[in-house]
């Protein structure tokens, strides 16, 4: 592939992170978050013919890695089925209680951590994306929707509802943490 | 004012809500109270961390990635080896079926020497046509890379041509910048001289020196040395070059793949 190859190899080098980043967010496993990886950059191999605007190029990539994100998430919907119905158990199981020793703590973090992932687990694969996108990597509503192919307002909608589950799911557990915003 | 609904004080949270919310909100303890539970669900999603990937992550997936890639071509270089050879028996034969057709309705006996050869014009056709497999004599994901290393360049370089000489500037975290452009920039500028991209070769040669100024920079700028640094900027309209070749290659890189290596 000769120089051609060599532009790719940074193309994969400057972005990988960013992608793996994203696939963690989205699939909440490292090792399908480096799967996702691959796979996107693959994708990205074979379609980058079919690209048509390099302005748009992160918000394409972004668009690859969460489609194969969701690919993904798919072929392993009976295992995640079965964790979250154990996630969505501990959280039907009440409040974390506060004032515990350090080592505790430690334990109620990893808890509250993975109360979280459970939470995130609960959102459609529209709604976690919008919501990945809009409070992890920042992008507007404008990008999510280009991405998701969706209109402002319906992207806006999108993370409401993202923000409403886990607002239902987690505020139970935020009574002793402080907002620093 | 009314009280905020649940999806304005998002809206908040993103900094996309209008400046009356944020009035709002500084006078309103029930919005207050909600916007901060709001605020600390959204503070708590912060705390599932990721997992580190070290600065060389990106070449282990490259090094994983190169032969997939190899692999996923084969299959495409396969199947147009079968198309062609396909063509050229389907050609042959339909030319040798006419041929004989004509033969028996026209011509006296003509010896097999005498007979014209079967036509291998569409197999050439078709190894003319056929775009090549990511060879080298495709430049686009080339001019991909080069468009975005110039869009950031020029951004860099704008930054920079605009800060305040009277003053003392931070540059610490341009020259980490440059320091990375200009490994890119070194890369980029070979491999578009290997494949004959002669004014993208030239710009990046330019551009190259004035990265290299600027990651050897201290972190802090002032007076005559900053002023010097955007002389050198805008000597030889460098970021005017930058701009015009960085646009010119964001289109190629957008145009179909069989644009011309030298359209540049």
């Amino acid at each position: 592939m000769g120089g051609d190859s060599d532009a790719f190899r940074l193309l994969v080098e400057r972005h990988s992170r960013t992608v793996f980043r994203v696939a963690y967010r989205m699939t909440g496993n490292e090792h399908d978050a480096d799967d996702v990886v691959q796979e996107t950059f693959l994708r990205v191999y074979r379609q980058l013919e079919n690209f048509e605007s390099r302005a748009n190029f992160t918000t394409w990539l972004h668009r690859i890695a969460i489609n194969c994100s969701v690919d993904l998430l798919r072929t392993r919907v009976r295992h995640d089925r079965h964790r979250s119905n154990d996630s969505e158990e501990a959280l039907m199981n009440g409040e974390v209680a506060t004032d515990q020793p350090h080592a505790e703590r430690l334990l109620l973090s990893s808890e509250v951590q993975r109360h979280v992932s459970a939470a995130l687990e609960t959102l459609s694969g529209n709604e976690r994306t919008a919501f990945v996108l809009r409070h992890f990597e920042g992008m507007s509503i404008e990008e999510i929707g280009s991405v998701l192919g969706t209109r402002v307002s319906a992207t806006k909608n999108t993370i409401f509802r993202a923000v409403r589950k886990l607002r239902d799911q987690l505020e139970p557990l935020v009574r002793t943490t402080s907002c620093n915003t | 004012m009314q009280h905020l609904n649940e999806e304005q004080l998002v809206l908040q949270h993103y900094g996309d809500a209008d400046s009356g919310a944020a009035e709002h909100l500084a006078s309103c303890a029930q919005c207050s109270s909600e916007y901060d539970v709001i605020c600390r669900v959204l503070t708590l999603v912060d705390g599932v961390p990721v997992p580190e990937r070290g600065a060389g992550y990106g070449e282990t997936v490259w090094s994983n990635l190169r032969w997939k890639m190899d692999r996923a071509q084969r299959p495409q270089r396969r199947l147009t080896l079968y198309l062609a050879v396909a063509a050229v028996a389907a050609t042959a034969f339909v030319s040798g079926l006419l041929w004989t057709t004509g033969l028996r309705r026209h011509e006296p006996a003509v010896s097999v020497a005498e007979r014209p050869a079967p036509s291998t014009q569409p197999a050439a056709a078709i190894a003319r046509t056929t775009p090549p497999l990511g060879g080298d004599s495709n430049p686009r994901v080339l001019l991909l890379v080069v468009g975005d290393h110039l869009d950031n360049s020029e951004r860099l370089l704008i930054e920079l041509s605009n800060a305040d000489p009277k003053g003392s500037v931070d540059i610490a975290s341009d020259r980490l910048r440059s320091e990375e452009l200009v490994a890119a920039n070194r890369i980029y500028r070979q491999t578009a001289a290997r494949t004959g991209n002669s004014r993208i070769a030239s710009i990046l040669e330019e551009l190259e020196p004035v990265l290299l100024e600027i990651s050897h920079a201290p972190d802090r700028l002032r007076g005559a040395a900053l002023v010097d640094l955007q002389k050198r900027i805008e000597a030889k309209g460098l970021l005017f070059k930058v701009r015009v070749i960085g646009s010119e290659a964001d289109r190629s890189g957008s145009a179909p793949q069989h644009t011309p290596t030298n359209s540049l």
